[in-house]
This record gives C-alpha cells, structure tokens and sequence, in this order.
C-alpha cells in the first residue's frame, strides 16, 4: 500500500459517501464578450443542493479605519437551523466597499461583476481546519472590494492566503464588464496553521478568451498553469511547494492545477463530465466531443458554434439530456410519465455490483435552490448594464426574472423564506410546490410549466432593449433616477412572477389531481397511463393467471 | 514499555528536544488510521510525508489490513461526525474496527501508538470521550499534540494509566518524532 494508493481509496470511498448524502453540485457557464450575441459578458450558476436561496442587497459604503467585521461560516447554510452560522474570527474591513448582493453563493455587486460557483473539494490533505474563510465569505469580500474579475481574484486570493481557506475545493466564475476569469481555490493543507508563515490557500485563475465558453461540474478545471503569461494566468504565491513536498509533482513537468489538487473528482463515474459534456455538445454540437470520464478533461474552453444569448444557456439550464442515449425523460425510471427527476439513492439501497454508480446527472435538477443568467455590459452605465436574470428553485420549472445591478429594494417575498417548513411569504416556496406538483404527471404539467414560464420570459425579453434605453436616457440627466425607475422595473417584474406564480400553482393543483385533469368545461378527463408501459408492468397479469388457475379446477 | 514514565517530547518545527527515556524507540514503516474518520490519520500521514518517513494511512483499516513491513500502528482518537456520516459509519463501528486492528497488530508484535492530534475540537462530546478511550486503553504509547491536552487530561491518563506520553508542539512536528 502505497500514499496514493490508499488516498485513492480513501478519495473514492469518500466520494460516493458525499455524492449519497450531500447535494453540493452545480453547472455554471462563462460566456466571453465575443462569444455572447450582443457583446455581454454572461456568467450562469445553478446552485444545486439545499443552500441560501434568499437575495439580500448589502449596501457598500466607506468605513472608518480600524473598523473589524466578523467572519461567519458558512453564509451559504443561511436557512438551515440545523447548520448555526459560526463567528469564526475578524478581519479589518476595507476603507470603502460596494455594494452587493448576497445569497447563498453571492452572485453581484453594483459595479457589473458577477460569480458563479461549483465545488469539487479535492485532497482530503488540502482541508485546512485553522482556515478562516470559506468559499461564500471569500466571494462576499470579492464583491465589495472589487470592481473588476481581476481585482476580485487578487482580493480574494490574497485573503484566503493570509487567513486560511478552510473550505473544501471551489470554482468560481468571474465576469465583468470586459473579462472572463476561472477562480480556483482549496486549502493551505491540514498541517497548515496561521503561524506556518505558509500560504493558507492554494488558488489560482485563468482567463477565458474572448471569443470562448466555459463550463464547469464539480472536478477542477484549470490545467497547466503558464506562470510567465500574466495577461491570462495568475496565481497564489509558493503554489507548488506543499505539492511537490507531498510527492503530488515534481519539479521540471507542466503544473497542472486541476490533476495536482483534484486528481480523484467525487461522486459517481461521469458525475462531473457527463454534465460537462453535455453543455459543450449542446454549445458545439459540430465538434461532437467524445464521452470522457471524471480522468480526462475535455478543453477549458471552447468557441461556440453560434454566439450566445441569455436564452441559450437558460435553454441548457432545461436540459434533462434529451435525445441522447442518456435521455432522463425516456428511460425506464422516467415511466410511466416522462419524469427526469430521480431522487437520491441511499447507500445501503444501491443494487450488487452498482454500489459506486449513481442515476445519470442532468444539468437540470430538482434540487437546485436557484440558477441566474447574468450579462455584464461595458457599453452601458454600471447600473443598467449589469443584469442578472434569476430564477427561484429547479431551472427548468422556473422563472427567469431580470434583476438590475443598480436597484436598491427586491420585494420581500424575493428577501425571506424557510426552508425545514412551508413558507407561503417566500417566493421560492411557489417555484418549488410547482416542480413538486408536477411530479404528478409531468408529461402534462411539464409542458404547461413551460408555456407559462415563457409566457413570462418572453415579455422580459421583448421589452429589455426599450428597458434600458429608457434607464440610460434617465442615467444621463439624474443616475439616481435610473436606479429609482430600474429598481421599480425589477421589482414590479418580481411581484408579477411571485404572485403569478403561486395563482399557477393553484391552477395547477386544481386542474392536476387524482389521476386526472379538469379541463376547460369542468370536466375530468381520465389521461391513464401509456400502452406500452401497462404491457410492460403486466397490467392485468395476477387477475388472468387467477381466472386460468380457477378455471382449471373447474 | 509499560512502565511509569512520562516523556515529554517538545518538538519545535526543526528541532526535536526529548526526555524519552522510557519511551520505547519509534519505527518504522508506520500504518495510520483514525477512530472516528476524523482528518487526523492523514494529518499524521502528510506531516510523515513532509519529513521523509514512510507512513501510510487508510480511515478504513481492517484487522487483515495490518500486516506486511509495518512496524508501529498509529491509532488517532476523536471523532467527526461529518467524516462518519461520508464514509456511512458511526462510533460504535470505528471502535470496533479499530480495536480489532489494535489486536492484530500486538499479535504482530507492532508498537501500537493512541493518538489525539486535532486539539480540543476533538473533544467535545462523548463519541469523541469513547473514541479516546478505546485507543488509549491498549495504546503502549500516547501521542498528542500540545492543544489536545491545554486542560492535562491526556498528562494525567498517561500518569495514572502508567504510559509513555509524547507531547509535541502541533501536527507538524509529528514527522520529526516518527524519524
């Protein structure tokens, strides 16, 4: 038995434990300015696990010299009673700080710039346990000190290495007004303490190409890092130290950040690249990427066969792997009404011989507490030009509502919600009572669910250029009076989906029950079940094989 | 081995200062495990690593596991209930598994060292007060670092319990004791 060999098997039986009983898992993209339709800059996440699904704006401010903030870990467990935010240590504020809104994962600050996050842990060596921050305090600083992807990643990185990152390996995507950047960090190292005069972090960042797109799923994905290209590079300081004292890479070869540092990514076999995968064929279907394992990384980044809109990666963000051979609405576990949802297996439950597989991963998934589309734009004033269109509960079932970077109040249904109990105050709560529903007979309400939900899109869209013309020829005379008539536009929008969609969710339970579905005269229609699958269950089968027998002894 | 003696080792980063009259000499190679999967066998592991002595470590180490070159098992006490719940275990199994592997290992004739590692955070409860115990009991050395013992329990257990105690800075000099 050897280190690697036994940390290889400690890795693995530890990622199929995380992948059985946790829900950390998320898919988000970058889209570079020359790859977007209209120039933005678009970052997406979808937040996949029960984390804080509540949008709090933070305003910025300036801050008197000496003044300490506390460090609570971990923001993005906010409403979960079960998981108490604990005061982990102080660090002196800035001197000044924008403005920013937090979430589970904070995701915008008034200056345009915009993070997406997934985790992928990485060594059980690198945990840093006398680390202070974790990913969601680092993004929170990032946000208010910075106004620009690189500013953030140097705040950022900076502050986990001065104070430890105790945090298990995390990506963030960073976008503003002009770049794209790939933020990666895990810990200093188990041994690491804060007088080890050592680095308490080990991260570093690549810039996506202008003209390129990026997309990410739970495993690292920088690799070899070109440390004298600083225009596109950059990195913590003594990265390579710990790992070549730990035999993780030796001096003379490339050093790939992703393979030293997350050389075993969790959860089942294609967890991670399946999703990955998926995303690049639907971006560039005519370079028709092969099927790799969680081992083999397909490119960092690639040029999309057609420039991006916000609604493409919404359009991804739906995506159960239709027409695939990985279809998750066709297959046997969909029956008997097309349902991509498969709800988590317990370890102990998982057949013979299947005990390390999982079901197939979709992008969308039921667990998700919020996905967002952001767009970041250099041509327009900051508070109109940064828009991130966000959407409560699965992305598939949701409603995708822009909210401005410059507006000042969210309605409170947006603000608030419990999670460990019905919330009728909470937004979310109407998202995910909908998806739920639909479990029901997601062949009929799926595709109503999708007729309303762009029922709503739509007219975002339609109305977004004249939208924000109207809040630049605003910004020109007064930039107060833009924020005042975008943070109204917002929230109007908000009020719109939130209330809309708790009336949809009446509908829906009122039309959807029993087995059946009232239609229009008020009448219930009996939709039953589909042929093949009432063969394929040998409908009727105990009743014939009883009927033959008596008719035997007769 | 057994004898009323209490060493203390103070193990500065790069230096290593002892009174270890009476504790039997360290060999290796080492196996590590941890009762209770908290991160303590890799910490042991790493900090080996990063001073040249071969040390292998395995959270699930069976009683079949130990055997081959080893010299010395090491056994890290206190628990994590995060790790057990990952690895789908609890404490009642730990210190089952782990005092079977302590078993093997003196029918082996390997030197079985107790250790506490991670500082008082690992010893806040009673799955934390039972994994201790299960190691210590049948350790023939107690290995811990300085903030695992800030209230002496660990210099009294050694004291009353007539074991040899290595005391050192923090898990960092853990490689230069094992040398």
């Amino acid at each position: 038995m050897n280190i690697g060999k036994v940390s290889r098997v400690l890795l693995l039986g530890a990622a199929v434990g995380v992948a059985a009983t946790a829900a950390v898992a998320c898919t988000p993209l970058g889209v570079g300015p020359k790859a977007s339709v209209d120039g933005s800059v678009l970052v997406s996440h979808t937040c996949d696990g029960w984390y804080d699904h509540r949008i709090q704006i933070v305003p910025g401010g300036e801050h008197k010299a000496g003044e300490m903030i506390d460090v609570m870990v971990d923001p993005c467990l906010g409403t979960r009673p079960d998981k108490p935010l604990v005061k982990t240590g102080q660090i002196p504020q800035a001197a000044k700080t924008n403005t920013y809104f937090h979430i589970g994962y904070p995701f915008m600050n008034d200056k345009q710039l915009m993070m997406g996050e997934f985790t992928w842990s990485g060594r059980d060596e690198l945990a840093s346990p006398k680390g202070l921050f974790y990913i969601a305090n680092l993004e929170i600083y990032g946000l208010q000190r910075a106004s620009t992807a690189r500013e953030a990643i140097k705040v950022m990185g900076e502050l986990a290495e001065k104070y430890g990152y105790a945090d298990g390996g995390e990506t963030l995507v960073i976008g503003d007004s002009k770049e794209l950047w790939v933020f990666e960090v895990c810990g200093g190292g188990l041994l690491w303490t804060p007088e080890s005069g050592t680095p308490g972090a080990h991260w570093a960042a690549q810039r996506v190409p202008d003209d390129e797109v990026f997309v990410g799923a739970n495993r690292a994905r920088i690799g070899e890092l070109r440390f004298d290209d600083s225009a596109n590079f950059m990195a913590s300081s003594r990265i390579t130290e710990l790992a070549e004292k730990m035999g993780w890479w030796k001096k003379g070869l490339p050093f790939n950040y992703a393979k030293v540092f997350n050389p075993e990514p969790y959860g089942a076999p294609f967890y991670q690249s399946r999703r990955e995968w998926r995303a690049l064929s639907l971006l560039a279907p005519s370079k028709q990427f092969p099927i790799h394992d969680e081992y083999t990384d397909y490119p960092f980044s690639i040029k999309p066969d057609k420039k991006l809109s916000v609604k493409d990666i919404m359009d991804i963000y739906s995506d159960h792997m239709e027409g695939t051979p990985y279809d998750l609405t066709k297959d046997a576990a969909s029956e008997p009404f097309g349902n991509p949802n498969r709800w988590p297996v317990a370890k102990e439950h998982k057949p013979a011989g299947r005990e390390g597989q999982d079901w197939e991963r979709p992008i969308a998934i039921f667990r998700c507490s919020y996905s967002f589309v952001s767009q970041s734009r250099a041509w327009l004033p900051d508070p109109v030009g940064g828009v991130l269109w966000f959407g409560e509960d699965a992305p598939d079932t949701t409603v995708y509502v822009p909210i401005y970077c410059g507006v000042t109040e969210l309605p409170k249904p947006w603000t608030v919600g419990k999670r460990h109990e019905f919330d009728p105050e909470s937004a979310w709560w109407a998202f995910n009572l909908v998806n739920n529903w639909a479990n029901l007979r997601w062949d009929a309400m799926y595709k109503e669910i999708r007729e309303k939900k762009a029922s709503y899109e739509d007219v975002f869209f339609s109305k977004q250029a004249e939208t924000e013309a109207r809040a630049v020829e605003l910004y020109k005379k007064d930039p107060a009076q833009a924020v005042a008539f975008l943070t109204h536009y917002t929230s109007s929008n908000l009020d719109k989906v939130e209330k809309g969609w708790w009336n949809f969710a009446w509908h829906l339970i009122g039309t959807y029950y029993d087995g059946g579905q009232i239609n229009s005269k008020g009448a219930m229609l009996k939709p039953g079940y589909p042929k093949a699958y009432l063969e394929k269950v040998d409908f009727g089968g105990t009743a014939v094989r009883d009927l033959e027998a008596i008719k035997k002894t007769k | 081995m057994k004898k009323a003696a209490i060493a203390l080792l103070f193990v500065a980063a790069l230096a290593v200062s002892a009174f270890a009259a009476d504790v039997p000499k360290l060999e290796g190679p080492y196996i590590v495990t941890t009762c209770g999967q908290s991160p303590g066998a890799v910490m042991i592991g790493m900090s080996a690593k990063q001073a040249g002595v071969k040390a292998d470590y395995n959270n699930k180490l069976t009683a079949d596991d130990v055997k081959g070159d080893y010299k010395t098992l090491i056994v890290t006490s206190g628990t994590s209930m995060k790790g057990m719940g990952a690895a789908g275990t609890n404490v009642d199994a730990e210190i089952d598994r782990c005092s079977k592997a302590i078993a093997a290992a003196k029918k082996a004739g390997m030197t079985v060292i107790g250790a506490h590692v991670e500082g008082m955070a690992r010893r806040t409860d009673s799955s934390d007060a039972a994994s201790i115990e299960a190691v210590m009991k049948d350790a023939d050395v107690v290995l811990v670092v300085i903030d695992s013992d800030n209230d002496g329990f660990f210099t009294k257990y050694a004291e009353t319990h007539k074991k040899p105690l290595i005391k050192i800075k923090d898990a960092l000099a853990i490689g230069q004791v094992l040398k």
